[in-house]
C-alpha cells in the first residue's frame, strides 16, 4: 500500500481510537505504563498490516483484536507476575464453575447504585479470564455488539454470547460477596437453590 | 328450613391468619441494585442496571498526555526506514 494512502487511512480511521484503546489495554493490565507502551505497539501494529483492514469498515474492532492479541500472546506470556495470577484465576475460576447459578435468581442490593464499587469491580474483573474480561470490557463498557466481539475475538456468535454470560455471572458473584457484607442484600429468594 | 350462618362474625374469630409465606419486602427502589440472573435464560434481567452500574464504577482513564505524540513518532521512524 503507498505510504499517503496507508497515513490517510490510519489519520481517518484508526487515529481517533487511541484514547478507548488505551482504557481496554490499562482495564486488561491494570498498568498505567504497560497499557501506554501496548497501545503504542497496538497502534504500530496497525500502521504496519493496514493492507489487512478494509477501509470502511469496522477500524476499532479491528483494533481492539489487534490489542487484545498483543496481551494474550506478548504480553501475558512474558509477564511473571501474570502467570502469578493466572494460577489464582485458574483457581477461582474452577471453584465458580462448581456452584453455577445458585442464589441469583432473585439478587438485589439496596442503596448499592450509587455506591462506591470501581475497587471491588477491578479486584472481581481480575479475576477473570483473559477472555472473559476483554468480552466484559467491550460489551458493558464501550457497548460492543455481539457481531463485533465476535470479530475483535476470533469467536464464533454462540461462543461469544455462551461466554458472555458466564462472565457476567461470575463477575455477580465475586460482587455480590462484597455487596452482602456492606449493604445487605435485600432479597435472595432461591438462595442456595 | 332454615340455614345458619357458620361462619362467626370478625370479633369472634381468635385465631391468626397465617402469614403469606412468598410476600416479598417492601423494596426500596431508588439506589437498588438489582443483579438477578434469569435462572432459565442465564441473562441478567436488569442489563441496562447493571451496564449503568459498571460505567458508573469503571470511568474512562485518561491516556497519557504524550502517548499520541509518541505513536506518531514511532510510525514516522517506520516511514523514515521504508522511504
Amino acid at each position: 500500500m503507498a505510504l499517503d494512502n496507508r497515513e490517510r487511512i490510519f489519520k481517518l480511521e484508526m487515529q481517533e481510537h487511541y484514547q478507548i484503546v488505551y482504557n481496554f489495554l490499562h482495564r486488561m493490565c491494570g498498568n498505567g505504563a504497560d497499557a501506554a507502551d501496548l497501545t503504542q505497539e497496538t497502534f504500530v501494529r496497525a500502521y504496519v498490516k493496514i493492507d489487512q483492514y478494509e477501509p470502511g469498515t469496522n477500524a476499532r474492532a479491528w483494533l481492539f483484536r489487534l490489542a487484545k492479541n498483543l496481551f494474550i500472546n506478548d504480553y501475558r506470556k512474558k509477564s511473571r507476575r501474570g502467570e502469578t495470577e493466572l494460577d489464582e484465576r485458574v483457581a477461582y475460576n474452577q471453584r465458580d464453575e462448581t456452584n453455577a447459578m445458585a442464589g441469583f435468581s432473585d439478587l438485589r442490593i439496596a442503596g448499592a447504585m450509587d455506591a462506591d464499587f470501581s475497587d471491588e469491580i477491578v479486584k472481581a474483573m481480575a479475576l477473570l479470564k483473559d477472555d472473559n474480561r476483554a468480552i466484559i470490557i467491550m460489551a458493558d463498557l464501550y457497548d460492543f455488539s455481539e457481531k463485533e466481539i465476535a470479530k475483535a475475538m476470533d469467536l464464533n456468535l454462540n461462543t461469544v454470547k455462551s461466554t458472555t454470560r458466564r462472565a457476567r455471572l461470575a463477575l455477580i458473584k465475586r460482587l455480590s460477596v462484597y455487596a452482602e457484607d456492606t449493604y445487605g442484600i435485600v432479597n435472595t429468594r432461591n438462595l442456595g437453590a | 328450613m332454615s340455614f345458619s350462618n357458620s361462619r362467626k362474625p370478625n370479633k369472634e374469630r381468635n385465631h391468626q391468619l397465617p402469614e403469606v409465606a412468598d410476600r416479598e419486602p417492601a423494596l426500596p427502589t431508588e439506589g437498588c441494585l438489582d443483579l438477578s440472573i434469569d435462572p432459565l435464560t442465564e441473562d441478567i434481567k436488569n442489563i441496562d442496571a447493571y451496564q449503568v452500574f459498571l460505567k458508573r464504577n469503571l470511568k474512562p482513564l485518561a491516556a497519557p498526555t504524550d502517548l499520541l505524540a509518541n505513536i506518531q513518532a514511532r510510525l514516522a521512524k517506520i516511514d523514515a526506514q521504508k522511504a
